[in-house]
């Protein structure tokens, strides 16, 4: 079965499909890097960038004028994915009393052998430089402070930590396969400890 | 005070600079005086500094993919886009009304600010297929609220009276 998109035929849109659709196209690829800076999955961030193109559709259609529809999308985009972000975070919370049910993942075998390859696969995917950075951070010091340490500018370290958080990504979101994915922080600790285990 | 919060609201808190004037300061397209405030405002902020790197890593052309496959998955994800727009349309029952139920959510949501009867004078200068409503509406509200809060509220209203369809 061919899977090809149909390409879409020019003649079929409206003047509003269009200017939408040229937006897309100049604008998609940034937003979708920019987007996926926030997120743990590229399909998330695929999603959110639909919402956000619905959303200048649906202004659009009402009459909004949108002077600069660069800037508009990224500030819808961040709006959207702060309220994903928040959302995400609230239906994480588990109320004290249910606390005992909570499940140590820690012991769990197969877990293990997760952190391991992940450990093997970061360490070879980082530089030493994004390795030095991410354990200061993990250890607790601000951003200043690492750049105090590292001997660079503040701007450096937030770079070298959002570079090593792309390459972690597609290793801490899963495969899909159904099976719970690692947490980033988590994904970050047992990093170091086989990093520290590989090295000792 | 510290210096460096050259942008300030009232002399008391700074103003993060918002993410157009970002992309404006990386592109060098601000006026210099904004220019140099913006450049001492993210010297001082680290919440605004992560987001400017967070910006200029996304602005920053890649090449990850091979330039056909990047071209296949923008063609799908604009068809599934424009999927999209269509059943937002065929639900909101076509172009040629404004339905009565946004008028009165949108009536509703304004009341607020432009009391019933301001309401009803702004309205009543809105097309008939609703499709100046924003148009109309946020000129009004920025008459008194200001551009940036009249935009704020239009996206509001947005949210409470249009995108629910």
């Amino acid at each position: 079965v061919d899977h090809t998109p149909e390409p879409v035929s020019d003649s079929l849109l409206n003047e509003l499909e269009r200017e939408v659709a040229a937006a897309w196209q100049e604008y998609s690829p940034e937003l979708l890097r920019y987007a996926a800076s926030w997120t743990r999955s590229e399909q998330e961030a695929q999603d959110a960038l639909q919402e956000v193109f619905l959303r200048y559709f649906v202004e659009r259609t009402y009459g909004r004028r949108i002077e600069n529809p660069r800037g508009w999308l990224y500030q819808v985009l961040r709006n959207h994915l702060m309220d994903r972000a928040r959302t995400a975070a609230a239906t994480r919370e588990v109320p004290s009393d249910d606390l005992e049910w909570v499940p140590d993942n820690s012991r769990d075998p197969e877990r293990k052998v997760q952190r391991s390859q992940l450990a093997a696969a970061v360490a070879a995917a980082v530089t030493d430089r994004e390795l030095a950075c991410l354990r200061l951070r993990s250890e607790g010091l601000c951003y200043e402070e690492i750049a105090n340490r590292l001997g660079v500018r503040p701007g450096t370290v937030g770079a070298l930590l959002s570079r090593v958080h792309r390459k972690l990504r597609p290793s801490v979101a899963g495969d899909g396969g159904g099976e719970e994915p690692l947490d980033l922080a988590e994904a970050i600790h047992y990093l170091f400890r086989g990093v520290q285990t590989h090295s000792s | 005070l510290p210096r460096q919060f050259t942008i300030c609201s009232g002399g008391c808190r700074p103003i993060h600079p918002d993410i157009e004037s970002l992309i404006g300061h990386r592109d060098g397209c601000l006026p210099l005086a904004r220019t140099r405030a913006i450049a001492s405002h993210l010297k001082a902020c680290e919440a605004c500094r992560v987001e400017y790197e967070r910006l200029l890593e996304a602005l920053q052309p890649q090449s990850d993919a091979g330039p056909a496959a990047t071209s296949l998955a923008d063609t799908a994800q604009l068809a599934s886009l424009l999927a999209n727009v269509r059943a937002w349309e065929t639900a909101r029952g076509g172009p040629e009304k404004l339905s009565p139920a946004v008028q009165d959510r949108v009536a509703e949501a304004l009341q607020t600010y432009l009391g019933a009867r301001g309401t009803g004078d702004v309205l009543l200068r809105v097309s008939p297929d609703g499709s100046d409503l924003l148009s109309v509406v946020e000129p009004v509200l920025g008459l008194f609220l200001g551009c940036k809060a009249a935009s704020a509220l239009v996206t509001h209203i947005v949210d409470r009276a249009i995108v629910r369809i």
